[in-house]
């Protein structure tokens, strides 16, 4: 027998059931089908112009199962529901500039100035995350941690030639595995064109080979493993794989420290709910004494596993009735969530498992920690950074060593209309102590130059010479100093000699993604 | 918009607040099926959709997510808040079916084989 209560339904589904309809108390202007009457200032409700297409869709709606609600409209409409679907949601709305959205022939190019032009203590963007997919794109659905690839992540550590791309890590039995690709591993050639190649046709080829559409691809690779002074070349078959989002688990027993758990935490996708369980079971059996937590390469996914997560690393100590991350919309909307509806509550520490790889309810391991080291890199972002966050928030001594992170304390709601779907910053996450303002990512306390909130640690750059979780691996062994010295060793410097190789053992770089992703991102990441 | 967001909230609640009596959590019968689910499910919902090759094998139930492939490990969507999609599969005396939690439908699945969890 099942019963089920939907608790929160995802944004897809409520705005695609608010089509048409309107008003709301605001000042009319031009309605749906004119193409002017714009009027400054005044916005009439996004409802109004939802839906109303100029190129409306037919078929099925993946995300709702009925058939897609698209009316015909007109570009004006599509740029109206986004002028004022800013205006009421966006976290910043009171910095945009209102434009005629009669005057902008492309949906796009308007909802690329929906946002605001202000910039962060650093000099960086304040929005860095604005952006859009296609809908049919966005729609496609994948089991959790299932992809079609090799198993194995790549990092880009320059995009300019010599364009460089090592392997980060790799997924257990897989194609990369077979073919020993590991850690450190260079990428020269895929499919006969070279990794520098710059010509769109080469960079095709690149991208094709990296990122297969589907299982049974195969891409010929010319590789150089670690301490090699030779290649070799090795042909890879793409298959459907299955991610396992924490690796690497292991006690490192140290001669000052005692016992010391390590694990790697790459992705915060539901089946990482049962890793991440299965791995504090294993330290906490154990007896472990610290806790160094990877986070390096981990960009973040559901919220509600880094608060497991954050519970199970402290336990009830620290952590009983504590907000583990209060979200904050915008001023017009202060106690209610504008896309849901619903009451904006605080997310708990959760202290049981919430039904996402396992069944919901179970009461969660602890392991009592009162302070944890985090290895970050650049790629260390949004609810990765809110375990970090959220444990500072309750008192909780969070040591952080590597680079700064990505400074993402913001949301969205993915909100397609008409075939897009946009991503606009609805609202920002804070501790128990009401603190989200890091933008500019949290940083090592000697990372010099620019730097985000500075949390105790140390600046190091990462290390592709080592297995993650190798103690003599750079970022893990300067933690192990750091938490018996709470000293760091000097910077290391990461400068590279033009045309040279990077020295991989003391180089950073970001998760590589298609190109055809990063160029549709308006971002500066 | 808030407003009729809400409304909408109540109505697919309540839909998905049913008791249903005659149905419990199934495995696939042939563990080679998982591909056949997941095409009757790209069927059903006009999308492509990606399953593990052991899906509803051992587990009767799972978590869809979205845009995966297009977002990628990009920090582009790193704070998802909404609870998961989940996908269940079901017997319904001896009618296989997968129910999928975010928009309440049933997806019959006719040409499979079911057993009970």
């Amino acid at each position: 027998m099942f019963r089920y209560c939907l608790v929160v339904i995802p944004a897809l589904i409520t705005l695609t059931a608010c089509g048409g309809g309107g008003g709301g108390g605001n000042a009319m202007v031009a309605g749906p089908g004119s193409s002017g009457g714009w009027q400054a200032g005044v916005f009439m409700d996004a409802a109004t112009f939802f839906g109303r297409c100029d190129a409306p869709r037919t078929g099925t709606n993946p995300a709702t199962g009925n058939a897609f609600a698209d009316v015909q409209g007109t570009i004006t409409d599509e740029n109206n529901f986004l002028r004022s679907y800013s205006d009421d949601t966006y976290l910043w709305y009171d910095e945009i500039t209102d434009r005629d959205p009669a005057l902008y022939d492309d949906p796009l190019d308007y909802f690329d100035l929906l946002r605001t032009e202000e910039v962060t203590a650093s000099g960086a963007a304040k929005d860095k995350f604005h952006f859009t997919f296609d809908s049919a794109e966005y729609f496609q659905l994948s089991q959790s941690g299932v992809s079609s690839g090799y198993g194995a992540t790549f990092v880009l550590l320059s995009s300019t030639p010599p364009r460089e791309a090592v392997v980060a890590y790799v997924e257990p039995s897989s194609p990369a595995t077979q073919v020993l690709l590991a850690r450190g591993t260079r990428i020269l050639e895929i499919d006969n064109v070279d990794i520098n190649d710059a010509t769109n046709a080469g960079v095709d080829v690149l991208n094709a080979g990296l990122f297969p559409s589907n299982a049974g691809e195969s891409h010929e690779f010319v590789v150089q493993d670690i301490g090699s002074a030779t290649t070799r070349t090795v042909t890879m078959v793409s298959a459907t794989i299955t991610s396992e989002p924490v690796q690497n688990v292991m006690v490192i027993d140290d001669p000052n420290l005692g016992k010391v758990g390590y694990l790697a935490f790459n992705d915060h996708i539901a089946t990482a709910e049962e890793g991440l369980v299965n791995a504090v079971n294993q330290l906490a059996a154990s007896g472990i004494d610290e806790l160094v937590v990877d986070l390096r390469y981990n960009g973040g996914g559901f919220l509600s596993i880094a608060s497991q997560f954050a519970y199970m690393i402290a336990g009830d100590g620290p952590t009983a009735g504590q907000t583990f991350e209060q979200l904050q919309f915008n001023d017009k909307h202060p106690s209610t969530n504008p896309v849901t509806g619903n009451p904006v509550s605080p997310t708990p520490f959760y202290d049981e498992t919430r039904g996402l790889s396992l069944s919901a309810g179970q009461a969660l391991p602890s392991l009592n920690m009162s302070r944890v080291a985090v290895l970050t890199g650049p790629g260390t972002c949004s609810a990765s950074e809110a375990i970090m966050n959220g444990l500072r928030g309750v008192g909780v001594e969070v040591i952080q060593v590597g680079a700064t992170t990505c400074g993402k304390p913001y949301g969205f709601y993915a909100t397609d209309n008409c075939g897009t779907t946009y991503f606009t910053i609805q609202f920002r996450g804070v501790n128990a102590a009401n603190f989200g303002d890091y933008t500019d990512g949290f940083s090592p306390a000697n990372v010099g130059a620019t730097a985000g909130t500075v949390v105790p640690g140390c600046a190091v750059a990462d290390d592709f010479s080592k297995p993650l979780g190798d103690p003599s691996e750079t970022r893990l062994s300067v933690a192990l100093g750091y938490l018996t010295t709470q000293t760091c060793p000097s910077p290391t410097a990461t400068v590279r000699i033009e045309g040279e190789p990077s020295d991989l053992s003391a180089v950073d770089g970001v998760v590589l993604k298609s190109l055809w992703l990063q160029n549709r991102i308006v971002s500066d990441l | 918009m808030s407003r009729h967001a809400v409304t909408a909230l109540v109505g697919v609640s309540l839909m998905a607040c049913q008791t249903l009596a005659n149905e419990t959590p199934a495995l696939l019968t042939h563990s080679d099926d998982s591909a056949v689910v997941a095409s009757a499910l790209r069927n059903a919902l006009g999308t492509q959709v990606q399953l593990a090759q052991d899906a509803f094998v051992t587990k009767s139930w799972l978590v869809l997510e979205t845009g995966r492939d297009a977002i990628g490990k990009s920090a582009a969507d790193g704070r998802r808040i909404e609870e998961p999609r989940r996908l269940e599969l079901r017997l319904a005396g001896a009618d296989c079916l997968v129910f999928d939690s975010q928009t309440g439908k049933r997806i019959a699945l006719p040409a499979l084989e079911c057993r009970p969890e």
